[in-house]
């Protein structure tokens, strides 16, 4: 077998174990064979906590409607992480404007006044939110 | 005498060459909340940026732009060409970072030995390459791509982890050496992540600085975290921990240390914190 034709089978073989980690990681899959499963179920956690780190510090309205201690809030953020589990491939500031349309507000890019848009944000976060 | 004292004047020209050579440049991540912090310090003689938080040259801050004025390196630090994947890294993303290193006239950029995405899914975050021989071939083949495409040289960082694949052929710094020299590539050592897996994974973090082609150092990442549940994370948003100065300290006994960085990513502490831990890694 030529050196390319390796080379083709190892990213195929790389492809798939690849995806069966981020899967564990990112999306509740089981952790892949051979795994330490609760240092994968750790990092998993870990690396919702970054994504909304990441969502709050590159979008400040992100931040004001879902601070770090209110948990209540924060749920609607970890529920768009759960049915969202690729981080949008702009980047943090684009996944955060994912998330406010995820709440329901369409024009999210787009904010026309500060605390009167986060107070309609709120509004919506709370509608979505039922047991808030 | 006119000839003596031309060859000890030129003596004297290279030996202060050779000094500052052997000396260690200072830098810091630019983040835009610390972008006042870094304008006041004048021994910042290096920023490292993320590529990827400047999609177009237009988003430059006019921060940056004084400090590159000012004669502070900028170095374009990428986190998503995903050398490590399956994938072939995509054109875009090459000219991306080139872009930068040529707008900025940067030395070097630099990238992870990482994955960061697969299956159509991004992860956004580095994570760890099981350690094959197949999968070193692909990974070197991607980096030999990579640097096609750029017109500076392209630096290699370790990575932090919490967990391990199984069944690994090699232990992590075989595998990374082994990257380095098929790939003739300049390394990023991230102290804090060594110190993050020598205490995740459990293996000597001198004997893997030891085992290190550290000739090929280009700078070393140091940076903040916490423990947790028996795990150390690399958060970049706690304060640094003395094992790291404790490496950095081992490191430099072993080797020249051309530039050494401080990383903070969130939770940004006082200045005089900062201050702080910039004279630690400086003075070490």
């Amino acid at each position: 077998m030529s050196n390319d034709e390796n080379l083709k089978l190892a990213r195929i073989a790389m492809a798939h174990e690849q995806s069966e980690l981020i899967a564990a990681l990112l999306c509740g899959a089981p952790s892949p064979a051979g795994f330490d499963a609760e240092r994968v179920q750790s990092a998993s956690q870990a690396l919702v906590r970054k994504r909304v780190r990441c969502m709050q510090r590159a979008n400040s309205l992100v931040q004001e409607i879902c601070p770090q201690d209110n948990y209540s809030i924060l749920e609607g953020l970890h529920q768009f992480i759960r049915e969202n589990p690729s981080v949008h491939p702009q980047g943090p500031y684009e996944d955060s404007l994912a998330f406010l349309s995820y709440i329901g507000l369409k024009s999210a890019a787009k904010p026309s006044r500060g605390l009167t848009f986060k107070a309609r944000l709120t509004g919506r976060l709370k509608a979505f939110l039922p047991n808030f | 005498m006119a000839v003596v004292a031309v060859v000890v004047a030129v003596a004297d020209v290279v030996a202060n060459v050779m000094a500052k050579s052997m000396t260690t440049q200072l830098g810091i991540g630019f983040r835009p909340e610390l972008a006042r912090f870094i304008e006041q310090q004048e021994n910042i003689q290096f920023v490292e940026i993320v590529a990827d938080d400047f999609k177009h040259l237009e988003c430059i801050p006019q921060a940056l732009r004084d400090l590159q004025k000012r004669g502070v390196t900028i170095i374009p630090h990428s986190l998503s060409l995903s050398l490590g994947g399956a994938e072939h890294v995509a054109a875009e993303r090459i000219k991306h970072l080139d872009g930068l290193a040529r707008y900025f006239d940067s030395p070097f950029v630099s990238d992870h030995i990482a994955f960061v995405r697969a299956g159509q899914i991004e992860s956004g975050h580095l994570l760890p390459v099981r350690r094959n021989q197949a999968n070193l071939a692909v990974v070197c083949e991607n980096i030999v791509a990579v640097k096609a495409g750029l017109s500076v040289p392209l630096v290699l960082e370790n990575i932090a982890c919490t967990f391990d694949w199984p069944a690994n052929e090699m232990d992590e710094v075989t595998f990374i050496s082994a990257i380095l020299e098929r790939t003739d590539t300049r390394l990023l050592l991230d102290i804090s992540n060594l110190f993050a897996n020598s205490h995740n994974l459990n293996f000597d973090a001198i004997k893997y600085l030891e085992s290190l082609p550290l000739e090929r150092l280009e700078y070393v990442h140091m940076a903040g975290g916490v423990f947790k549940n028996g795990l150390y994370h690399d958060s970049h948003c706690h304060s640094l921990q003395a094992q790291s100065l404790q490496l950095l300290r081992a490191l430099k006994t072993i080797c020249p240390v051309p530039r050494v960085m401080l990383e903070r990513d969130d939770s940004f502490p006082s200045s005089a914190e900062l201050i702080s831990e910039l004279e630690a890694i400086a003075n070490v």
